[in-house]
């Protein structure tokens, strides 16, 4: 090949992989903007973001850039470099992971509680009056699955009642659980309050089930506290507590 | 017959490559994770078994559906002048493109107890398909199907018409003629096809998860093992996850074999 072939050729590829490159770059960049805190958050969080972001405006705080996902999932990417300013986790387990892989910052603070309530179909078709009826394999039951911090709860919670659920799906996630009950299609489940809440399904009062707790933790990872800060203070706790968060 | 391509052009051959990566880093990735020396330990705990059961039972009866139910439509959609023809076409492709937990959600409230149809099934017959076995094998034909009928739609209108024009003229009866000229005729494209559907719904998560639930020896199969243990397991996530690939790409190579020894 003759020498200005190959320039010409150079010249040909570099023409092709610099945008090529250069759109990946910025793909991969986001647009991250340094003013806003970007927030790891767990899914069950999401119902009090609108709240949030308005009080965050009147106190002229940077709209933070909230991410949610499971808590383990935002744990495990974290662990694997994602880029984030806050991490919040709805569980002590999730939060111990991402402490043990060091990935937390120096303070970690509980910030509010959740608990489960035993949510039924829309009119009740399944009869369901106590948390005993989730041993009843007529009825059509739904827990998460234990993988998940709202069946690591339910599983605890139900052993220590002496309840054996008989389960007819494991959800992924309290949402996908939350869903199904929200159609009609499971008689009864264990969501979170908040979820039954903001959905809107019908509760059956079990008592004693606000004993068996989850925990949500924050920990600041660039040193900007004012985003949890915030969560701790009365304004921001009175945004939980009307979610059905808290105690 | 390849085409002459002595000299690639840098201009193409560098985009090539760097679509060539974006497909086939994950994978490396994947396999450099993989825990290859307690692989067999991690494939055998009973929970995999149990899902790989599971996965199979839905897989194969969901291939064997698409191959009843598929065969006349994608005669029916090459052969047929059908009113609206490209409009239900595109009907039979949209799982294609669709995204699955979509699907699952419109096959929730399709065929659910509360649902269009779901209501009489379970008013009439007492049948209610989430939560049941059942219900993750319709998940899975709903989003294998296309695969197959436009796999073998194909080949219906590669192969033409004249074999049975001949065989109508020498007498034979149309569904005689369907069965033994056009299905014959077109029996690779008919392989190809039920080892696509079957691929597919082995690897039919979203919408098996959001219509028939999630439970072990019932509806969990592999992909939904492997989702729930990442959660909790990684290691026996990516044992599974080397078993999807296994079976995905030896698949994949065995119909590439086939459509080459044509």
């Amino acid at each position: 090949m003759s020498r200005p072939r190959l320039a010409a050729r150079l010249a040909l590829v570099a023409g092709a992989a610099i945008p090529t490159i250069a759109a990946l770059v910025l793909a991969a960049s986001g647009d991250n903007d340094p003013d806003r805190a970007l927030i790891l958050a767990p899914s069950s969080l999401a119902v009090v973001q609108d709240e949030l972001d308005a009080a965050f405006a009147q106190r002229d705080i940077p709209e933070p850039e909230w991410v949610f996902a499971g808590s383990q999932t935002i744990v495990a990417q974290l662990i694997d470099g994602a880029p984030a300013d806050l991490l919040l986790t709805a569980s002590q387990v999730t939060l111990d992971r991402a402490s043990e892989a060091g990935v937390t910052g120096p303070t970690e603070i509980a910030f509010t509680e959740n608990h489960l309530v035993l949510a039924i179909a829309e009119g009740n078709p399944g009869g369901v009056t106590e948390l005993a009826d989730l041993a009843d394999p007529s009825l059509l039951v739904g827990v998460c699955a234990i993988d998940v911090p709202c069946g690591q709860l339910a599983s605890e919670m139900t052993n220590a009642l002496g309840v054996a659920v008989s389960a007819d799906t494991e959800e992924p996630s309290v949402r996908s659980l939350s869903t199904k009950l929200m159609a009609g299609e499971l008689d009864a489940g264990l969501i979170y309050r908040t979820d039954a809440l903001a959905t809107g399904v019908d509760t059956i009062d079990v008592p004693g089930i606000e004993q068996y707790r989850t925990t949500y933790w924050g920990s600041t990872l660039t040193g900007d506290d004012t985003v949890l800060d915030f969560l701790l203070s009365d304004a921001g706790q009175a945004i939980l507590r009307s979610a059905g968060f808290g105690s | 017959m390849r085409p002459p391509a002595r000299h690639a052009p840098a201009p193409l051959l560098i985009p090539a490559g760097i679509g060539l990566l974006v497909v086939a880093i994950p994978i490396v990735g994947l396999l450099q994770r993989a825990p290859w020396s307690s692989l067999a330990a991690q494939l055998t705990e009973p929970a995999v078994l149990d899902a790989i059961a599971v996965s199979l039972i839905v897989s194969v009866v969901s291939a064997v559906i698409c191959l009843v139910l598929g065969l006349p439509l994608a005669w029916a959609l090459a052969r047929v002048e059908l009113r609206g023809g490209r409009l239900i076409r595109a009907a039979v492709m949209l799982p294609m493109v669709l995204p699955p937990v979509v699907g699952g959600t419109a096959l929730l409230f399709a065929l659910g107890r509360r649902g269009l149809v779901g209501q009489w099934l379970d008013r009439w017959f007492g049948i209610t398909l989430p939560f049941t076995t059942a219900g993750a094998i319709l998940a899975a034909t709903f989003v294998a199907l296309p695969f197959f009928v436009t796999t073998v739609e194909a080949a219906l209108r590669q192969n033409g018409t004249d074999l049975e024009e001949a065989a109508a003229v020498s007498g034979a009866r149309p569904l005689v003629a369907f069965l033994t000229v056009t299905v014959p005729a077109s029996r690779e494209s008919i392989v190809a096809g039920f080892a696509l559907a079957w691929a597919r719904a082995l690897g039919e998560f979203g919408a098996t998860v959001t219509f028939a639930g999630n439970l072990a020896g019932r509806t969990r199969t592999l992909p939904l093992q492997t989702f729930l243990a990442l959660e909790s397991d990684p290691e026996a996530a990516l044992a599974i996850s080397v078993l999807l690939l296994t079976v995905s790409l030896g698949v994949l190579v065995a119909l590439r074999g086939r459509w080459l020894m044509r």
